[in-house]
């Protein structure tokens, strides 16, 4: 069941750092009839590798305002980025059964007038994606996809924790492949294919977060890939951004072009490059 | 495991969660571990290191390995005994943190974050491809002052500080 409108939760990745994304998803949102409103006034989701490393109860509390901003508007919360999605997520499954950590958030809530609920869902951009359905999606397709093979990475916080995750195929999750095949496009699998992009740790250590990439990327050339596609901004930045420098490392002859899920879907909708603002990648896409 | 701070509701849940005492030490967490290839390190050692040692260990953990972990949750997924291994590792680095021994990159991220709400910059280049793309201005704390203080706020009454900065002595992010 998809809802006709949602509250946007843009997390930081995407506004600050590649709003091209954001455009993507909100041309394909409109094209399938999805109301979108922007979540104002919302801060980090407090992210599940390094901020949250500096405090639980930020976390809880942080995450329960944002998610209370959603609920101040009456609308579920529809975010467009892994990690943002998983921490939501997982903050509004666990309050919502929890009464004690409820009231403690809420205590400190109260200070700045505002109170979780636990009455709206958590939705990563996907799993609306595939909710709207093969016949509504494939409709809207006027430029197939045809001479693309896609290999997914679908990010490790898509699905994980998956105790917390509504995707039915949190353990191996297949949805990106799935909107790709609507696309008209084929797929492919490589023997990476639910491995860490590495990016998280680039200012911790640098050369851990090159080798987990230069990895990711010699097995996706060497599946035949033509495209990269992926849900999650943080595997996007490292992917499209950081795989200049590490070509030669993974064995790439040329590099290959990396999309955001909406992004792919926008091409095949029949939206064009400029206003797509494709020209922001770093390794070119071409038609 | 004793912990100093383990009296507030979000860090008991958190204990709880964790299930650090299901712990078999099959080693799973260390088979399905993508840094463990990589560098000198060990999940399931961490969680033996973790459960005789607890705080009493944290002082070796200031710029360890503990803060290269990816939180991909290689581990959690496949531990049979459901034990929370990721949790259990941001666990230890929350209380590394708050005794500051976490790495720059890490404390750089927090006051950034308790400066603007994020944790990425709005910047000019920004503002420019967001015109560009007909989009509004960012949302979020970044542009919203108000929403800023909203955050501000409950931030100060966690005590929620950067160890390391100026004018933060003592301890930093707590409950």
């Amino acid at each position: 069941m998809t809802a006709s409108k949602y509250a946007l939760y843009h997390g930081c990745l995407i506004p600050a750092r590649a709003p091209f994304l954001e455009k993507a998803t909100k041309l394909v949102l409109a094209d399938l009839g999805v109301e979108v409103e922007d979540l104002k006034g919302t801060s980090c989701c407090v992210d599940p590798i390094t901020l949250r490393s500096t405090s639980e109860a930020a976390w809880a509390v942080l995450g329960a305002r944002n998610i209370a901003l959603a609920e101040e508007r009456g609308l579920p919360l529809l975010s467009q980025c892994n990690g943002c999605f998983s921490n939501l997520n997982e903050a509004n499954v666990m309050l919502q059964g929890d009464v004690e950590l409820r009231e403690a958030v809420n205590a400190r809530l109260s200070a700045v007038g505002r109170t979780y609920k636990g009455t709206v869902g958590v939705h990563h951009l996907v799993g609306l994606l595939r909710d709207m359905g093969e016949q509504k999606v494939r409709g809207l397709v006027k430029r197939p996809l045809a001479a693309w093979t896609v290999a997914s990475e679908p990010g490790c916080h898509l699905t994980r924790p998956s105790d917390y995750s509504p995707f039915p195929d949190a353990r191996y999750p297949r949805v990106v492949e799935q909107l790709a095949s609507w696309a008209g496009a084929r797929t492919v699998e490589y023997s990476d294919t639910i491995m860490c992009c590495g990016n998280v740790v680039r200012a911790i250590d640098a050369s851990v977060a090159d080798t987990m990439l230069s990895d990711l990327l010699r097995a996706i050339a060497a599946s035949g890939a033509t495209h990269i596609v992926t849900p999650c901004p943080t595997c996007f930045v490292q992917l499209d951004m950081g795989q200049k420098d590490v070509l030669g490392r993974a064995g790439l002859a040329k590099p290959i072009p990396v999309l955001f899920v909406t992004e792919m879907l926008a091409l095949a909708f029949g939206h064009d490059t400029a206003e797509l603002g494709l020209k922001y990648h770093r390794v070119p896409v071409e038609l | 495991m004793s912990s100093a701070s383990g009296h507030d509701p979000f860090e008991r849940r958190l204990e709880a969660r964790n299930r650090l005492d299901y712990c078999i030490q099959c080693g799973r967490c260390t088979s399905a571990c993508p840094l463990a290839l990589q560098i000198e390190w060990s999940p399931r050692r961490k969680l033996d290191e973790e459960r005789l040692m607890g705080d009493d260990n944290l002082d070796n953990e200031a710029g360890a390995p503990v803060w290269t972990c990816l939180a991909c949750y290689s581990c959690h997924e496949s531990c049979e005994q459901r034990v929370h291994t990721a949790g259990i590792i941001r666990h230890i680095r929350q209380r590394v943190f708050e005794e500051g021994g976490a790495p720059e990159g890490v404390r750089k991220a927090a006051e950034l974050f308790a400066r603007t709400g994020m944790a990425f910059p709005v910047t000019g280049l920004t503002r420019k491809m967001r015109a560009e793309l007909g989009l509004g201005d960012v949302p979020t704390t970044a542009a919203d002052p108000a929403a800023m203080e909203e955050v501000r706020t409950l931030l100060a009454a966690l005590g929620y500080t950067v160890p390391g900065e100026a004018g933060a002595p003592g301890k930093g992010a707590g409950g």
